[in-house]
């Protein structure tokens, strides 16, 4: 029974995974495709961290509201962490995927990812995040700007992360030292 | 148990096994509840290990950060016990390995679920990472469970201790166990003294009051005893000897009588035969001698009653005739006393005789004797005997001739002669109806000239029956009669040895 149950959940994460898996580990050196399976990774990290933040008051300690990304500047991001809450286990939280264009659209999201497709509109956007307990994830090239949290990049094909505590500290958040563990750049 | 011997052992013994019992079943469930109890101390210390691994592997896996994986797994270097440890990833595959310096080991290719499997040596455990109910990978440990190591100095300290334990029970053992054994052995020692020497004067010593002491008392108790019955057994055996010896002597002197008794006997025999034998000698030469002189008397008497006349002056003639009487009876009386010497010298010859033939003879000749006088005489037919011829015609003649005298007198005198049986033995008889004589005389009736009537009633010498009881005698019979006056006599003969306690009849009335 162990074992079945094994394999249905190990066939439930390649349902979940299968594409960016593959991708990943046939590491194909097209770069359109490995763009994609970055982004795809990194639409997982970006549902994964809301799992590590915490903050007195906040969307990320009452768990009976829906956790809200708003993703701005890279679709595919938007595309994976849609289906991603789409097809989430019942026992997790309950999440609502939107697209932020303008800083108006920002009202009642928690966590803003901000692509590589908005990159001029970014400062603006993480400029709003400023006093609002919203976690703010960059994917853009170059160093991490500035109320970014976590900035992603790619170092040896693997995607990892900065983490900036003295916004999040600002923003009322906390960020779990057990992902401060795995994140490259703590602070500044 | 044998083997063991003696008492002393088998304390010694008993209290050795009793140790070595209980040791080993005290030793085996110690030993059994701190096998169980650091088993599952082991096993519970890698279900935590493995947890905390589970844990702080989460952000590495969904991260997928392998140096941080393999950094929180280089952290088991501070526990030296764990031997390896692994994170698998989601998809079952390696993620982040630690072995312990120069340790050899192999990962498997796919880990279990939640499992722990140990054998003596070591403990394998694998627990699924979880994260919100999603699998996020899979966490391995490998550590060392000297299980068997354990058992087995435990089994060595247990030998260890036992062994101590047995020693210093043997050392007690052997101060205490002379409580038990010097009370016994003493018992022993008397007992083995007593059978050695027989001494039953001997006592054994009473070290203690317990049942020891009771059997020391019940061992002298029967000491004393058997010292008492041996004592009366040794006195009655005494008198018993002393009674032999004076039984030997009252026996020895009783023999010694009894030859010389024998020995009198024999010698008043032989003078009783000679003085016998010369009195018969005396009366035959006697009788012989007298013939003669008889003769003499006899014949010139005769001669001088033929040469004087007829006619005598007086009573010449009747002193005369009164002269020949009596040398005629004189002459009888020679005749019977030689009868009696001559049946008493000569050999006795048997031979088978007739006896019915031999008594009608006799009758005969009386008859012929005295024709004038018939009594009625019946003699039975068949009677046979084994005896000497001679001397039974005497008998005969002699009890035959008693009974004619004797009945002369009646109106119808009657003699029979017949014969009885007494068991094997035959017995003859004379009877008549004749005068008879009081049975107070029956004494005097076989001696010689013992006559019971007087001469004028019935003739006669005397030495008839003398005669024939010699007769009867010599043939091993006996003779007896039965008679009361007036009322006839029966006389009653054998003529052979009597069967052993054959009893006669009538012999006396």
């Amino acid at each position: 029974m162990a074992l079945l149950a094994r394999c249905v959940s190990l066939a439930a994460l390649l349902g979940r995974y299968g594409v960016l898996m593959l991708l990943l580990s046939c590491a194909a050196p097209a770069a359109a495709q490995e763009s994609a399976a970055a982004l795809q990774i990194k639409a997982a990290f970006v549902h994964k961290f809301a799992t590590y933040v915490q903050g007195e008051g906040t969307a990320f300690d009452d768990p009976s509201v829906p956790l809200v990304f708003g993703i701005a500047g890279s679709e595919q991001v938007y595309d994976f962490l849609a289906e991603l809450v789409a097809t989430q286990n019942a026992g997790m939280r309950s999440a609502d995927v939107r697209r932020v264009d303008v800083p108006a659209d920002l009202a009642g999201v928690h966590v803003l990812v901000v692509g590589s497709d908005a990159a001029e509109e970014a400062d603006a956007l993480l400029q709003q995040g400023v006093g609002r307990s919203m976690l703010t994830i960059t994917d853009l090239p170059g160093p991490q700007p500035a109320n970014s949290m976590i900035h992603f990049f790619v170092a040896d094909d693997r995607v990892r992360f900065d983490i900036a505590l003295e916004p999040a500290t600002a923003a009322g958040l906390r960020l779990s030292s057990r992902l401060l563990q795995v994140a490259r750049l703590v602070g500044d | 148990m044998r083997v063991l011997g003696s008492i002393r052992n088998k304390l010694l013994f008993i209290v050795l096994m009793t140790t070595f019992s209980a040791l080993t079943i005290a030793s085996a469930i110690f030993m059994a509840y701190d096998i169980s109890s650091y088993r599952s101390l082991r096993v519970n210390d890698a279900n935590t290990q493995l947890s905390l691994l589970a844990y702080s592997s989460i952000p590495a896996l969904e991260f997928e950060d392998k140096k941080v994986a393999a950094e929180n797994l280089d952290l088991m270097a501070l526990r030296p016990s764990v031997r390896a440890a692994a994170i698998y990833d989601a998809r079952g595959r390696l993620f982040a390995e630690y072995r312990r310096a120069g340790a050899q080991h192999d990962f498997p290719e796919l880990p279990g679920g939640d499992s722990i499997e140990q054998d003596l040596h070591s403990l394998v455990a694998t627990s699924r990472i979880l994260r919100d109910g999603e699998i996020l990978g899979t966490a391995y440990l490998a550590a060392d469970f000297p299980l068997l190591e354990r058992i087995l100095r435990y089994v060595g300290v247990l030998v260890l201790v036992a062994l101590a334990a047995m020693l210093m029970s043997a050392l007690v053992a052997l101060k205490l166990q002379s409580l038990i054994t010097k009370p016994l052995l003493s018992i022993v020692g008397t007992a083995r003294d007593v059978v050695a020497t027989r001494e039953y004067t001997r006592r054994a010593e009473k070290l203690s009051e317990d049942e020891t002491g009771t059997l020391v008392d019940a061992f002298n108790d029967m000491l004393a005893e058997i010292e008492s019955r041996r004592q009366a057994m040794e006195n009655a055996n005494r008198q018993l000897e002393a009674e032999i010896a004076k039984h030997a002597q009252a026996r020895a002197t009783i023999m010694q009588l009894n030859e010389e008794l024998e020995n009198k006997v024999q010698e008043r025999t032989q003078q009783l035969q000679s003085t016998n034998h010369e009195l018969e000698s005396f009366c035959y030469s006697v009788s012989h001698d007298l013939r003669g002189p008889l003769r003499s008397i006899s014949g010139f008497t005769q001669a001088l009653r033929e040469e004087l006349p007829a006619e005598l002056p007086g009573d010449a003639n009747r002193y005369l005739e009164r002269v020949m009487a009596a040398a005629r009876r004189m002459s009888q009386l020679i005749d019977d006393l030689l009868n009696l010497s001559r049946v008493s010298r000569g050999e006795l010859v048997r031979n088978h005789v007739d006896l019915t033939a031999l008594a009608r003879e006799v009758v005969h000749d009386l008859q012929a004797r005295d024709p004038d006088y018939r009594p009625d005489v019946s003699v039975w037919q068949g009677m046979r005997a084994e005896a000497d011829p001679k001397l039974v015609r005497i008998v005969f003649e002699n009890l035959l001739g008693n009974a004619w005298k004797f009945s002369a007198k009646k109106d119808k005198p009657r003699i029979v002669v017949g014969v009885m049986k007494d068991g094997a033995r035959e017995v003859y008889f004379v009877r008549d109806n004749g005068a008879g004589f009081d049975m107070k005389y029956a004494g005097k009736l076989f001696g010689a000239f013992q006559r019971l009537h007087g001469m004028n009633e019935f003739p006669g010498t005397g030495i008839g029956l003398a005669t024939v009881q010699r007769i009867i005698n010599r043939h091993g019979g006996r003779i007896w009669f039965d008679s009361a006056p007036d009322s006839g006599a029966s006389f009653y003969f054998t003529l052979s040895p009597a069967a052993a306690a054959a009893t006669p009849l009538q012999e006396s009335a």
